[in-house]
């Protein structure tokens, strides 16, 4: 069983992937990409607690830092993402949260990461980064973050539910071996 | 049997005026009593007629209901097929623009060029401007080689696997390129901004301010990766001493689909060859170009010549 949801996960991540580099980028959006691998990454958090969404978070970022087009700096995404990941799964922990509540948290969580990739750019000195460009950035990717996650967190949510309870404390940092 | 006795009678009465008209008829003398029965007849045959032939094909009708519903189905079919190759017509219609445009720069400047697809582009999030093509080493490419979308300069390969490509586009922040005046010989450091639609110009010569309608080419420069000629943007707005501009470029990097890799550069420099030919004058960015830059319309026989 864990396996199958190492898979599912895996699968789910990978597809995400690969739709925002080569079919997102199509739609020429004005601002950033849609970010479907990060809503993917705040839905498996939701779904499955901070430590899966974090550990899902490292793996979805170390592959979009190697999948090419990428020539920016390895382990940049990898960090937004697991705090990412671990941000949304705090988020999930509360059950009560009404649906409205979780996609603005993820869309909050979209904005940030733009800010947070601009700032980790920033402290290593990576030329790219152009602060002017951060808050439409920012908002354009929230706003697509809002969007997807409407869709993706429920969708997400029931796959690895069906598979996967949430942390019962024994199978913490099953991701982290 | 009373009525048999009528009905001979009858009979034999009825079988005499038959018989009177068959006669009649043999000799030829009955066509107005037949004229006139047609006139009676006729007319009501026709309106019985009109009545009955819908009648008769909406019995048909539904009996061949089920061969009209198959019928539907396949012009439905081939309908929906028609529309799809009208689309995928347009689209290769488009591929064949773009296709014609790379060819049509790499003649007038002699490239040798391997044409690409772009198959995933980087998220503009990253900061970066990056793109994946679906030609790699086993197409001859290498890194640093120059790639050319449409019209003008796309960017750099930066990377390489044997079926893909990773191509440093000229917005990306990192992107340097040395930039020529178009008929002139002053050139200058065309940087990348970030931004999709400008780059930023440092013109090395800070005695000839450059003007806005400015035409820039790819420069002859030692060790630069790209090859000489390729037509970069137009200059778009100067700031501060004239040396810094802004330049918006020939390609739209926010829609790139072909591109082409040029493998082998030209022998000689192309100089302003590749330039598109200047529109009729109109508006204001040709108001404001300088006299010298209007002069200077590209014609491929004189300035192909090094």
């Amino acid at each position: 069983m864990a396996f199958i949801r190492f898979l599912l996960v895996a699968v789910l991540l990978f597809t995400a992937l690969l739709l925002q580099l080569t079919v997102l980028p199509l739609f020429n959006l004005p601002g950033a990409t849609p970010d479907l691998l990060l809503v993917t990454v705040a839905a498996v958090g939701v779904a499955s607690g901070p430590v899966k969404g974090a550990g899902c978070g490292f793996v979805a970022g170390v592959a979009l830092d190697l999948a090419p087009p990428s020539t920016g700096i390895l382990g940049l995404s990898a960090v937004v993402l697991t705090v990412v990941g671990y941000l949304a799964g705090e988020l999930g922990e509360r059950r009560d949260r009404p649906a409205l509540n979780t996609i603005l948290a993820v869309a909050g969580l979209a904005g940030g990461a733009v800010v947070g990739y601009a700032m980790i750019g920033g402290i290593v000195s990576d030329p790219r980064v152009d602060w002017a460009r951060v808050p439409i950035l920012a908002l354009t990717s929230a706003l697509y973050a809002g969007v997807l996650a409407a869709f993706v967190v429920p969708g997400v949510g029931a796959m690895v539910r069906r598979l996967d309870p949430p942390d019962t404390g024994y199978e913490l940092g099953r991701y982290d071996r | 049997m009373r009525d048999t006795r009528r009905t001979r009678v009858v009979l034999s009465v009825l079988l005499v005026v038959s018989l009177t008209l068959v006669v009649l008829n043999l000799r030829g003398g009955n066509e107005g009593l037949r004229g006139s029965a047609a006139g009676i007849f006729g007319p009501i045959e026709n309106a019985a007629g009109a009545i009955v032939r819908p009648v008769s094909n909406f019995i048909s009708s539904i009996t061949s209901l089920g061969s009209q519903q198959d019928q539907i189905a396949s012009l439905k079919a081939q309908n929906d097929q028609l529309q799809q190759q009208l689309e995928a017509s347009a689209y290769i219609a488009g591929r064949a623009q773009q296709l014609d445009d790379l060819l049509h720069v790499a003649g007038l400047g002699r490239y040798t060029i391997v044409p690409a697809q772009v198959v995933a582009i980087g998220p503009a999030q990253g900061f970066g401007w990056t793109i994946t093509i679906d030609a790699g080493s086993r197409d001859h490419i290498k890194p640093e080689m120059s790639v050319i979308a449409g019209t003008g300069l796309a960017g750099k390969v930066v990377s390489v696997t044997a079926t893909t490509a990773v191509v440093q586009l000229i917005t990306d922040a990192t992107s340097t390129v040395g930039a020529r005046l178009e008929g002139s010989n002053r050139i200058g450091l065309l940087n990348g901004t970030g931004n999709p639609d400008s780059l930023q110009l440092q013109m090395l010569d800070q005695l000839n301010p450059v003007k806005v309608g400015d035409r820039l080419v790819k420069a002859l420069t030692p060790n630069s990766p790209y090859v000489a000629g390729i037509p970069l943007g137009v200059v778009s707005s100067v700031g501060g001493a004239g040396q810094l501009a802004t330049v918006t470029p020939y390609v739209d990097v926010t829609a790139l689909d072909v591109v082409g890799v040029v493998v082998a550069g030209p022998r000689t420099d192309p100089r302003d060859a590749l330039l598109p030919p200047i529109p009729s004058p109109s508006g204001s960015p040709s108001q404001s170009a300088s006299p010298g830059a209007g002069s200077v319309v590209p014609s491929p026989s004189v300035s192909a010549s090094p």
